[in-house]
């Protein structure tokens, strides 16, 4: 018997992000919540889809050398129990493993996990789970729902068309009819779910529209077109919070030169390719990020906007564009899931790595408890009357 | 209730220490111990008592066996024992069959009211005969490998000490430099360090490496000088009564200090009065000439004789010290002595650093060094690996002094901490070692003194955790608490625990003797 608390860091998943929410997971939340004191439990959810979990599942070398694949040929799939709480298990007999959880920490990214998914199935299972509720990551993770929500409270964000991945291919003209009467170019081609920036083609004329549109399509079932804010500084605000979030810092990822998306292979390889030891994006930021007047100020306030009106909670990631001519902001999108957490720049601003996944269990715990005062029973005589 | 649980974990543990005898690694453990004491048979005999496990992995957490000569030879005898022990065993058995056994038929033996019937039996009995042969064995060998030690020391380290220092000491007397030694239970090797960096912008200085401070290694040193140094540094260690008047003897210095006095290698000496004494035999060998004594330290204040010069916050040698400010890049202070005036900067932490610093300037300038050229050295001195070393990690300052092991260290330590500027101020320790009976009192007077102006204390738990809790509580400390089981873990992924601005002092850690 342990006084520890258990925490399930759910991660991987059927995402292009998959590889992203390993790291994510093993390196900014796995090790951080041990050194914190918690009972940890990985659990791996396979490309595939299938779950997976125990202590060798935490380790980043059995995805670097592929021994994972050798460890779920040798290991069974999760059972999971939802009756007053959740409960895991692997294995059966003697060998069985079960682990009683108090909270479960969601480390997916994208698809099938940070999408609300996930979420959905905590609360049936009536757990504590870290980060944005089911509501909340489904508005964020579909930028053309989260562009909606943010222009109905009156937050300024670029002009843009959505269509279905059907509507394009009956009727490829028509659409870039569309887009094309509605809106200005440069535009930005984006399936609406993905984040990590896959899938995303910046367009300057008609030329290259279908092109993008298509790329778009491959990835997902919602393409939003929108347009480029000229004169661009990108900013990212990462928050941590409950109903009123905290503000860390707000960082500016660097310009690349050509590439003018901070794309996929930016945000995550590049960096781990050229230098040693840093992966993440921190070497192409500034942080904090050095605005003109006033506008550092405004983008917290802004992002503290788009954190109340969407119900974002627990932890969250705003980006937000600035025109710098006219220092208008525009809400971009917001990630219910920062890949690392975001840890490089909550240390910044004065919160550890190991200070950033307590503070996260604790709001999960509270968030819970507040929800646990809504009556959820209500006496009819319904089914007498049947 | 709790009592006989209690006494049912006593057994678990005993249990588990030993099959952990067992292990293959068994004889590289008590080398690999044996290594970590400096071949300190008490220290280690004591260890030997107190161990819970002896698998190698579980002992060696923070070091490993360094594969010496010595190392190697103790092995080959510990391994060379082991296998006796099994011969023994062997033959406990035969014995055992040979004349007790095979006296009566196999169905039946009978020894006044035991009776022992059948071949499984017997089998049982011969071969827990053989375990507890081969048990006591292994539990003899942890103490009779001190022997091999012991004998190589009358043997073979003893003559070939005894002609080394009788060459070093022959070679000594005819050098001119000036002989400096330094003596103290703490802060010996950043006194010599600084003497080492001031004086030798000036002059040509030899000092004693690192740690090396007894005498076989001092003897080596001075094998291997040119013969025209103009300063000869000597850091000299206390191991055992009297042993620095030993060395004082063949050494035979001109200039003396003694840097601080307390509990080390209290076990070894027995009681402080003869730690004192001990450190002494310097100031009894240089007579008229008196010493230079570390005077932030009430106690050695207190010895001060007219001849002997103190030096600390105070002041040195008639220099008046003033303006002390402290940050997290250096130590500034203001000397001044009549009309002279000196501002005096160097990159090491804290007040305490002051009084050293200014000894070593005095001293410099008695010896004919010119300002100039002590504030070219002043300036080449920097922090001593971990002692008061600040890095920066993840933002954050982080001031590595883990080999600090003293009292006085962690108080100057504590008020350096709350004196710096940092989002969040976090103190790092285990506490200290070998305290003996004042181990309550010391660890109540740090949690007390680490109950207001710190905002986080972190504590590798052990057995005086709970004094230091329970110091922090007595004077309400309203920061955070964190209990850390894995020491080498934390710090491994120091990283991760703290942020950018925070201010973090990590001050001793237990070698593997204590853990």
């Amino acid at each position: 018997m342990s006084l520890k608390k258990t925490v399930a860091v759910v991660f991987g998943g059927k995402s292009p992000e998959h590889d992203v929410s390993i790291v994510t997971a093993v390196a900014s939340v796995i090790k951080p919540l041990k050194l914190a004191g918690f009972e940890v439990v990985p659990v791996y959810v396979s490309k595939r889809g299938e779950w997976y979990a125990g202590e060798e599942f935490g380790e980043i070398g059995a995805y670097r050398t592929g021994k994972v694949e050798e460890l779920m040929n040798g290991s069974r799939a999760v059972k999971v129990e939802m009756g007053g709480g959740l409960k895991l298990s692997v294995g059966s007999g003697l060998r069985k493993k079960e682990w009683g959880i108090d909270v479960v920490f969601p480390a997916t990214h994208g698809a099938y996990g940070e999408d609300g998914s996930l979420m959905g199935l905590l609360r049936m299972a009536n757990v504590p789970f870290v980060g944005c509720d089911m509501e909340a990551s489904v508005v964020a993770m579909n930028k053309v729902l989260a562009k909606q929500v943010a222009e109905a409270s009156g937050i300024l964000t670029a002009k843009f068309v959505s269509f279905s991945r059907g509507d394009f291919e009956s009727g490829r003209d028509e659409v870039a009819g569309r887009v094309k009467k509605q809106l200005k170019f440069p535009v930005f081609v984006k399936p609406a779910h993905l984040g990590s920036s896959i899938g995303i083609t910046k367009v300057k004329g008609v030329a290259g529209l279908e092109n993008a549109m298509e790329v778009a399509a491959y990835y997902d079932e919602v393409i939003l077109v929108e347009e480029a804010v000229e004169n661009l500084i990108e900013v990212t605000v990462p928050m941590i919070g409950g109903v009123e979030p905290e503000v860390a810092m707000v960082e500016r990822p660097m310009n690349l030169g050509d590439g003018e998306v901070f794309d996929f292979e930016a945000k995550y390889i590049r960096e781990g390719g050229k230098k040693s030891g840093e992966k993440s994006a921190q070497g192409y930021s500034e942080i904090p990020a050095k605005l003109p007047e006033g506008l550092y100020e405004e983008c917290e306030d802004t992002a503290r906007d788009v954190w109340r009106v969407m119900g974002l909670n627990g932890i969250a990631r705003v980006d937000l564009l600035i025109d710098e001519k006219t220092k208008k902001i525009y809400f971009n999108e917001v990630n219910p899931m920062p890949g690392g957490l975001y840890a490089h720049n909550f240390a910044k601003a004065g919160i550890s790595n190991v200070k950033l996944v307590e503070k996260l269990v604790e709001l999960a715990e509270e968030r819970f408890a507040e929800r646990a005062r809504v009556k959820s029973s209500f006496e009819t005589n319904y089914l007498k009357q049947f | 209730m709790f009592e006989a649980s209690e006494g049912v974990f006593g057994e678990v543990k005993d249990v588990k220490r030993l099959v952990s005898m067992f292990s293959l690694k068994y004889v590289v453990t008590l080398v690999y111990m044996l290594q970590a004491t400096e071949y300190d048979a008490r220290e280690y005999m004591r260890w030997v008592r107190r161990a819970e496990n002896f698998r190698y992995k579980n002992v060696a957490v923070r070091g490993k066996l360094d594969w010496t000569r010595k190392a190697k030879v103790l092995a080959g005898v510990g391994y060379g024992m082991e296998l006796f022990g099994l011969a023994v065993a062997g033959v406990a058995v035969w014995f055992l069959y040979g004349l007790v056994f095979a006296r009566c038929g196999m169905e039946e033996w009978v020894c006044g009211e035991w009776v022992v019937e059948g071949v499984a039996v017997r089998v049982l009995i011969a071969v827990g005969v053989f375990a507890l042969t081969v048990w006591a064995m292994k539990w003899w060998l942890a103490y009779l490998v001190v022997v091999p030690v012991a004998v190589g020391e009358v043997f073979v380290q003893k003559p070939i000490e005894g002609r080394v220092i009788g060459e070093a000491e022959g070679k000594l007397a005819g050098h001119k430099g000036v002989k400096i030694a330094v003596v103290g239970s703490y802060g010996k090797t950043t006194t010599k360090e600084v003497l080492r960096m001031v004086l030798g912008v000036g002059k040509k200085v030899a000092a004693t490496e690192g740690n090396i401070n007894q005498p076989l290694g001092i003897a080596k040193f001075v094998e291997g000088l040119d013969g025209d140094e103009e300063v000869l540094i000597f850091e000299m260690g206390e191991y055992r009564a009297g042993d620095i008047s030993e060395m004082c003897e063949w050494v035979r210095p001109d200039v003396g200090f003694i840097t601080g006095v307390n509990e080390a290698h209290l076990a070894s000496f027995g009681s402080k009065d003869e730690i004192v004494r001990t450190l002494f035999g310097l100031r009894d060998f240089l007579g008229e000439k008196g010493v230079y004594l570390n005077g932030d330290s009430e106690e050695l204040r207190q010895m001060a004789r007219s001849e002997d010069v103190l030096y600390g916050i105070g002041g040195v040698d008639g220099w008046k010290i003033s303006d002390v400010e402290v940050d997290v890049g250096g130590t500034e202070f203001v000397m001044k002595k009549g009309k002279e005036k000196l501002t005096v900067r160097t990159r090491l932490l804290g007040e305490h650093s002051v009084g050293v610093v200014a000894a070593t300037v005095s001293l410099a300038l008695k010896l004919g060094l010119s300002e100039k050229e002590i504030m070219e050295g002043l300036a080449s001195v920097k922090p001593f690996k971990h002692r008061m070393q600040p890095r920066s990690v993840s933002g954050a300052t982080v001031i590595d002094d883990t080999y600090n092991g003293n009292i006085d260290g962690m108080r100057a330590g504590i008020r350096l901490l709350k004196s710096l500027e940092g989002k969040k101020k976090i103190y790092v320790t285990p506490g200290l070692v070998e305290c003996g009976e004042e181990g309550e009192r010391l660890h109540l007077e740090i949690g007390g003194l680490l109950a207001d102006g710190v905002d986080e204390v972190v504590l590798m738990k052990n057995s005086v955790t709970g004094w230091i809790e329970a110091g922090l509580v007595g004077r309400d400390f309203e920061g955070e608490l964190k209990i850390v089981e894995d020491p080498v873990e934390f710090y491994q992924n120091l990283d991760k625990f703290v942020a950018a601005g925070d201010v973090v002092l990590m001050q001793n850690d237990w070698t593997d003797n204590y853990a």
